[in-house]
C-alpha cells in the first residue's frame, strides 16, 4: 500500500512496460499459430525470432530496468499546480536487491502539449505540438530501498495554458522523469499532472516586483 | 430593431461573473402591443479555432421575457464556471469566448448581437490583457 503525507499523492507512471511485455507475447503467439499452419514449426520460428529479437534490441533498457527495479512513483500534490509556480516534487524508486547507489542524478522534462483532432473524409487524425519545455536536473540520494531526488519544476506563467479537454481540443502537461548514474536503469517515464486555471500569487498584479 | 448589449468589462476572471446592460428598443412607437419579438436569450459562448475540429459550449445562459412592445433594459449577470478553460491563444489551437443575445422573432429570422470576451484565469485582473499565453515582462 502506498502512503505518502498530508496534501500529496503517489503518482504511478502511464503505461506499465509489463503491460506492453503481456502484448507482445500475445501477439507473438498468435502469428506464430498462424505462420505454423502454413510454413510447419520449424519455419515459422524463424520470423518470431526474428521478431524477439527486435523486441529486446528496442526494448532492452525497459527490460532490464522491469528485472532489476519497480516502478517508480512521483510525490505530488493531491491539488492542481498553479500557472507561474515552481512547486517541488519528490520522486522515487526502489531496487528489487541491495544496490549502492553513490551518486547519481534525476533529469526532469516538464512539458505542456497542445493536442487537436480533426476529421477530414473518413479519416480522423491527431496532431500534438508541444509549447513549453522546461529541463531540471536534479542530484539523487541512494537509499536502503533504492533512490530518492527532490526535483523543482518550473510552470510557465507565460507559455502554454492551463490543463483543459474539450472534445477535439486538448492541452495537457506531463513529466518525462528518468535517472542516470551507475547501476541505474536508463528507462524514463511518463507522469501526468494537472495545471489549474489560477495564477499564482508571485505573478499577481502588483506583486511582482516583491 | 437592433438589440443593445452594454458590457460593465470585456475581461473576467474565472468564477466571476459577466455583467451589463440589456436594451432593446420597442417596436413602432412603443404603445402597440403586437410586437412580433418575444424574448432574448443571453448566451456566454466558449469556442475553439485553429486546426483542430471546433469545439463549441454555451457556458451560461440567461433568458428575458419582452414587453408587449418589444422593448427591455434590464441588466444581466453572466457566471464563468471554475471549471471552463481560459481564453488561449496558442499555436494549434485558441479558445474564443463571446455573449451572444439572440432576439426570438415570430415568424422571422433571429435578430442577434455578440460581443468578443476574455476569460482569464484566477487571480489574472490587472495582468492579463489578451488572451494567454502572458507577455513576457520587460526586462
Amino acid at each position: 500500500m502506498l502512503s505518502s503525507p498530508p496534501g500529496t499523492v503517489l503518482c504511478k507512471p502511464v503505461g506499465s512496460p509489463r503491460k506492453f511485455l503481456a502484448a507482445f507475447v500475445i501477439i507473438t503467439l498468435f502469428v506464430w499459430l498462424f505462420l505454423i499452419a502454413f510454413f510447419g514449426i520449424v519455419l515459422a520460428a524463424i520470423p518470431v525470432l526474428v521478431m524477439v529479437a527486435l523486441f529486446v534490441l528496442v526494448s532492452k533498457n525497459s527490460l532490464l530496468a522491469m528485472m532489476r527495479w519497480n516502478q517508480p512513483t512521483l510525490e505530488i500534490s493531491s491539488t492542481s499546480y498553479a500557472i507561474g509556480s515552481t512547486p517541488t516534487i519528490v520522486y522515487s524508486r526502489k531496487s528489487k536487491r541491495v544496490v549502492d547507489i553513490v551518486s547519481c542524478s534525476v533529469e526532469c522534462l516538464l512539458v505542456c502539449e497542445e493536442r487537436v483532432t480533426y476529421t477530414q473524409g473518413t479519416d480522423t487524425t491527431s496532431v500534438a505540438r508541444r509549447v513549453y519545455e522546461s529541463e531540471t536536473v536534479s542530484p539523487g540520494q541512494g537509499t536502503a530501498e533504492g533512490l530518492v531526488a527532490v526535483i523543482e519544476l518550473d510552470i510557465s506563467a507565460n507559455r502554454g495554458s492551463p490543463s483543459f479537454k474539450l472534445r477535439n481540443n486538448e492541452v495537457r502537461w506531463f513529466l518525462t522523469v528518468s535517472a542516470s548514474g551507475p547501476l541505474l536503469p536508463r528507462d524514463s517515464h511518463t507522469f501526468p499532472i494537472e495545471v489549474a486555471p489560477v495564477l499564482d500569487v508571485r505573478h499577481r498584479a502588483g506583486l511582482q516586483d516583491t | 430593431m437592433t438589440v443593445g448589449l452594454e458590457l460593465d468589462d470585456l475581461v473576467c476572471q474565472l468564477g466571476d461573473r459577466f455583467t451589463g446592460r440589456l436594451t432593446r428598443h420597442a417596436d413602432a412607437d412603443g404603445v402597440l402591443g403586437d410586437s412580433p419579438a418575444r424574448s432574448i436569450q443571453l448566451v456566454l459562448r466558449m469556442y475553439t479555432e485553429g486546426r483542430g475540429d471546433t469545439d463549441r459550449r454555451d457556458v451560461t445562459n440567461q433568458n428575458f421575457d419582452l414587453e408587449a412592445h418589444g422593448g427591455l433594459n434590464a441588466a444581466f449577470s453572466l457566471l464563468v464556471p471554475e471549471t471552463s478553460p481560459v481564453s488561449y491563444d496558442g499555436t494549434l489551437m485558441r479558445v474564443m469566448y463571446e455573449i451572444e443575445a439572440r432576439v426570438d422573432l415570430k415568424f422571422a429570422r433571429d435578430e442577434k448581437s455578440a460581443h468578443q470576451v476574455l476569460v482569464i484565469p484566477v487571480g489574472g485582473l490587472g495582468v492579463y490583457d489578451r488572451p494567454h499565453p502572458l507577455p513576457l515582462y520587460p526586462s
